[in-house]
């Protein structure tokens, strides 16, 4: 039994086996039953393998291991990375387990490879523990979503997948030139994000280098003014899409962030930390009042994703400021993304539900469902007021921490940032009042035939589930944070490092 | 009695969880669930103060951390939080037998229990926590619960709007309050009680200021006091138990609980004082003239918390619980009262369409007579006992906000005068004319209020025998007797005669009734204008990123005319020498309160 708490079994597995099933089920697509003991049992060895992931590291905080397939491509896995790859586990699951239930969305083999295969691509990010490594990890998770989306008969959605491509493969473009010539000195084989982070193992570098790593997560995240890419691709992509992409691939940037730019470059942070205060102050409060004139359910809460995310590059820029307390930046970024995932996954799960009974995203449209779809009502209230923040939820936490971390060093920004309070409200409350209070529109194409369903069996497991989440985080933010805080503690110690070197 | 407490949270909880759950249209054992647990808390509540040591009770768990700053969970027992979760209790309890008569056929009622149970329990945390930041969950949790039973019908449009601009309103307070969090955390390093009160030195002045403008907002006084009277859109139940008895009062309750930290920071002192003066006056003001019956009532709801916040203000906290006490059941009763004139009204809510309704039911007339006769502060009921000693005590602090508050027990005396008048002098319309019938829950619960507050005085003032709450000594500076030496009681007494008799002759000549809006009714329209402003802002802002050029002209050239045109409605429909004087005296009172008066 040992043996698999070895991280040379559990570690590797976590990105390799749901390569293989990938592989699996793109060549079994054509075999429904086959594919569907694959899933179960995909879904059982992952989880499996994830809770012994994290027994171990529980005694040892830091696991290393090369992979099965590539000898000397080696995986990493500390506190930081296991909370990410728990949020993919969780997000690719449910989904898994909302195509498998759904009638109505495409459930054929081709979609539930896509799933393995991006979550292979992002345990792969999250764990791979080499500087090229992360590239290609980075750049490949965009194809599943890119296929994904584009796959839809639809012009508009080929647009919105170009779009997307575009942008964020223009961000992985400068990703790379940084980081070849950050690294091109140095032989292949140490080029370890693990051992680049220890201070002084750096090789010397241009003052630009590290705009081009920050602009590429910029892109990710994505931080006004480099948004513009998302609410078409989450207006085009389809319920579960929109879920992987707002929960999953908006966290690497993050992660990306954390790992890289916040460890690595933390005096050029600095030099750029008014520029990005700005930009994050502009992402919050001036993306929100968009989001609030938005007259689509799914740009609407694609738009106040975005302005939550400013929340995360806010915080993280103010660990590169001298005398913040770096850990906990770390804990409020971490906390801000884990609970964003949650939130924003049920959030597109619902209005992915919505739009499967009544094919419309107008809010104009919608109204009066409060007395037909009373669970429904009751689900949507409880995610939209997490969305806004109220205390007790996981959004309060996550802002929470984020202002307190700041506001010795901005307190003028934190109050402006701090508006989100009004502002987050302003916008889930108007999907709220439009969608469910008020009298039938008459415009909603209520199904006759059939009557109204409210929440099918698995619809409720997965709302339930994601709510589960969010109330244990905004009751016991611990759980969080006391599993991080040795490395946010380690982070800290490495940033103090940083500014005594440069001083 | 620690025990007692927690038992009560517990119980709160169960009820809330069973309750919260959506259910298939109406559904007797839901109801039934939560008006049993409902009973058992004021009990608890009552036992709780009866094993009350006398000395504040700290329970705190550690709750999380960040980075420095360590917050623990817990609670804080003393004479506040007991009163309070004494009244909250009560007032809920009775509500809560009312509402099965007053929503006797509406499929949503298990939906309103529920909501009913989740504002206990958030209000109970309110005022039980022992650290800012719980406070602050329970201080959302009742702005989440004010908008969701707000809305509670949701189809009707004015409740959806009301409920939203209730709750951003609060929401603007919450980011001050937010705000004044972050300081706190920053200079005191810890957010509970204790700590926080005794760093006078070390916290920064504004940090106060943040949090009063925060309980400002929640107890709705001037200039965010916009969202309470919209509120009165929702059921008439939730307008007695949230938008008057408790609360609107949680603003007062943490101003209560700041009064060490207050008494060393006199420009917020001066403030509140200059706010509460403020709100008492215009308030009453409007309320003589409004055409709404719980309007009126919500008017004077936010009068009497400006009463409170003098109090507070010229530190005397006991007299504003006292008060906030005293309060909170006569405003219940009024509101219940006025919930039953409603439904024999057919859901009416104008005055003029209610006129003469009392006077087929005889109970109704009583209890709200009660109401009034407490309102107005008649002596042998509560209002003049916990009225009484503010005014006369503001009388040492400084000569303007006596003048005030006097000013504004008379108009009191005027606008209960006028609600009388109306709803018991004045003849019924002929549709109206067969006797009322309350459903039986509805008549004991106001039975069982009416008789609470003529209780009240002698309960509270069993003060060596059961309790020993500080707030009680101020009911045994007033006596009886004393009223001979005071003449303003009888000025109110006869000014309410009077009004009642002038409502009496202008109904029967209407073409003296009032048609221009007073200030405070041109504030809110001004709020509603400044939103469609910044919502106009907002498309045309997102035209321009959208890039589509028709619609931004589209928007330019519409949006200034829409302005312009509301401007122009506000400025018509107002009476210009009615603003004018109003602000004349708004300038002279802030002035003479900044350079003449004494802040004691």
């Amino acid at each position: 039994m040992s043996l698999f708490y070895q991280p040379s079994f559990w570690l590797p597995a976590l990105v390799e086996v749901p390569l293989g099933l990938a592989l699996l089920t793109q060549f079994l697509r054509h075999n429904s039953w086959l594919r569907q003991k694959f899933n179960l049992f995909g879904t059982i060895a992952i989880v499996l393998i994830k809770i012994l992931g994290l027994i171990s590291l529980k005694y040892h905080p830091n696991a290393h291991a090369s992979s099965w397939i590539v000898g000397h491509c080696s995986y990493h896995c500390d506190r930081l990375s296991s909370i990410f790859i728990c949020l993919s586990i969780i997000c690719v699951l449910l989904t898994l387990y909302y195509q498998q239930n759904d009638n109505n969305v495409e459930r054929s083999g081709h979609h539930t490879a896509l799933l393995w295969w991006l979550m292979a691509l992002m345990h792969g990010f999250f764990l791979i523990d080499h500087l090229l490594g992360l590239f290609v990890f980075f750049e490949a998770s965009l194809i599943p979503l890119f296929y994904w989306i584009s796959a839809q008969d639809n012009q508009q959605a080929r647009h919105a997948a170009v779009k997307m491509f575009l942008y964020t493969a223009a961000g992985s473009a400068l990703l790379l030139i940084s980081l070849m010539l950050l690294c091109h000195n140095l032989p292949l084989e140490t080029w370890q994000i693990s051992r680049l982070s220890q201070p002084g193992t750096l090789p010397s570098y241009a003052a630009w280098i590290p705009v081009g790593f920050l602009i590429a997560f910029l892109v990710k995240i994505p931080l006004w003014p480099l948004h513009a890419w998302l609410p078409h691709a989450h207006t085009q992509a389809p319920a579960s899409a929109s879920v992987l992409l707002a929960a999953l691939m908006l966290k690497m940037g993050g992660y990306g962030m954390m790992r890289v730019v916040c460890l690595w470059f933390p005096q050029s942070l600095i030099a750029l930390s008014p520029a990005l205060y700005t930009a994050s102050l502009i992402s919050i409060v001036l993306i929100s009042l968009i989001a609030w004139g938005q007259s689509d359910l799914k740009k609407m809460v694609a738009y106040s994703s975005i302005s939550h995310m400013g929340f995360v590059v806010l915080v993280l820029t103010m660990t590169a400021q001298v005398g913040a307390d770096v850990s906990l930046c770390w804990e409020a970024a971490t906390m801000q993304m884990v609970s964003h995932g949650l939130i924003s996954a049920a959030l597109f799960f619902c209005v992915g539900f919505l739009y499967e009974r009544f094919h419309t995203r107008d809010l104009s449209v919608y109204g009066g469902l409060g007395s037909m779809m009373p669970w429904m009502t009751t689900y949507m209230t409880f995610f939209l007021l997490a969305n806004a923040g109220v205390p007790g939820l996981s959004g309060f936490m996550g802002e929470l921490s984020t202002l307190v971390a700041c506001y010795p060093h901005i307190p003028e920004i934190v109050v402006l940032v701090a508006s989100s309070m009004v502002l987050s409200a302003m916008i889930n409350l108007r999907i709220l009042i439009d969608v469910f209070y008020g009298p039938l529109t008459g415009k909603l194409p209520v199904p006759e035939k059939r009557r109204l369903v409210d929440c099918r069996p698995y619809e409720h497991h997965i709302l339930l589930s994601l709510a589960a989440g969010v109330l244990l985080l905004g009751l016991y933010p611990g759980v969080l944070w006391d599993w991080l805080a040795p490395q946010a503690h380690n982070a800290a110690m490495i940033v103090a490092q940083h500014h005594q070197g440069g001083v | 009695m620690i025990a007692l407490i927690l038992a009560l949270l517990e119980v709160n909880t169960l009820s809330c969880v069973l309750a919260l759950l959506p259910r298939p249209a109406i559904n007797l054992r839901v109801e039934m669930q939560t008006t049993a647990l409902s009973i058992v808390l004021p009990i608890l509540a009552i036992a709780a103060a009866l094993t009350w040591p006398g000395s504040l009770q700290l329970v705190a768990l550690p709750w999380f951390h960040l980075g420095e700053l360590y917050v623990s969970a817990g609670l804080a027992i003393d004479a506040w939080s007991l009163t309070m979760i004494m009244l909250v209790t009560i007032i809920a309890t009775i509500v809560h037998i009312y509402s099965w008569g007053y929503l006797e056929n509406d499929p949503q009622r298990p939906r309103f229990f529920g909501l009913i149970t989740f504002f206990c329990w958030m209000m109970l945390l309110l005022v039980l926590s022992s650290n800012l930041l719980t406070l602050f969950v329970g201080w959302e949790g009742v702005g989440v619960a004010s908008f969701l039973l707000i809305g509670f019908w949701r189809e009707k449009a004015s409740a959806r709007q009301a409920s939203l601009q209730a709750f951003l309103a609060n929401r603007l307070g919450d980011w001050a309050f937010l705000i004044g969090l972050l300081i706190v955390a920053g200079s005191a390093g810890s957010w509970d009680w204790p700590t926080v009160v005794a760093s006078t030195d070390k916290l920064h002045w504004t940090a106060l200021l943040l949090m009063s403008f925060g309980a400002m907002t929640k107890s709705a006084q001037l200039p965010m006091s916009f969202w309470l009277p919209g509120s009165m859109e929702g059921p008439t139940p939730i307008s007695a138990l949230i938008h008057a008895a408790t609360m609107v009062t949680a603003g007062v309750y943490l101003l209560i609980r700041f009064e060490p930290l207050l008494a060393t920071n006199p420009i917020t002192q001066k403030v509140l004082l200059f706010v509460g003066c403020a709100t008492v006056v215009f308030m009453s003001f409007r309320a003589c003239s409004h055409p709404d019956i719980k309007r009126v009532i919500a008017y004077s709801t936010m009068a009497q918390l400006g009463y409170m916040m003098v109090a507070v203000a010229l530190a005397h906290p006991e007299m504003a619980l006292c008060h906030l006490w005293a309060h909170g059941f006569f405003k219940a009763l009024l509101f219940l009262c006025a919930g039953g004139a409603i439904v024999a009204g057919h859901h009416d809510q104008r005055l003029k369409n209610l006129a003469g309704i009392l006077r087929s039911s005889p109970l109704l007339t009583g209890c709200f007579l009660i109401g009034l006769l407490s309102l107005i502060g008649c002596p042998g009921f509560p209002g003049f006992y916990s009225k009484e000693v503010l005014i006369a005590q503001s009388e040492h602090a400084s000569w303007p906000v006596f003048i005030a508050l006097k000013l504004g027990a008379l108009l009191t005396g005027i606008y209960s005068g006028r609600l009388l008048g109306w709803l018991l002098l004045c003849p019924k319309p002929i549709n109206a004319l067969k006797p009322i019938t309350l459903p039986a829950s509805m008549r004991y619960a106001l039975v069982l209020l009416a008789a609470m507050t003529m209780l009240l005085i002698p309960f509270s003032l069993l003060k060596t025998m059961l309790f020993d709450f500080p707030w009680q000594a101020t009911l045994a500076q007033v006596h009886f007797l004393n009223m001979a030496q005071e003449p303003l009681v009888l000025f109110v007494l006869v000014s309410f005669l009077l009004s009642m008799v002038v409502t009496y002759f202008r109904h029967r000549h209407p073409e003296t009734l009032e048609k221009s809006p007073s200030p405070a009714a041109l504030w809110d329209r001004k709020m509603l204008t400044a939103t469609a402003w910044l919502y106009d802002s907002v498309q045309i802002l997102r035209a321009i990123v959208e890039r589509q050029w028709e619609k931004i002209i589209a928007q330019m050239s519409t949006s200034p005319l829409r302005w312009i045109s509301s401007w122009v409605l506000v400025a018509h429909t107002s009476s210009l020498r009615r603003q004018m004087l109003m602000l004349f005296a708004l300038i002279a009172i802030g002035a003479v309160m900044l350079e003449g008066g004494k802040v004691a």
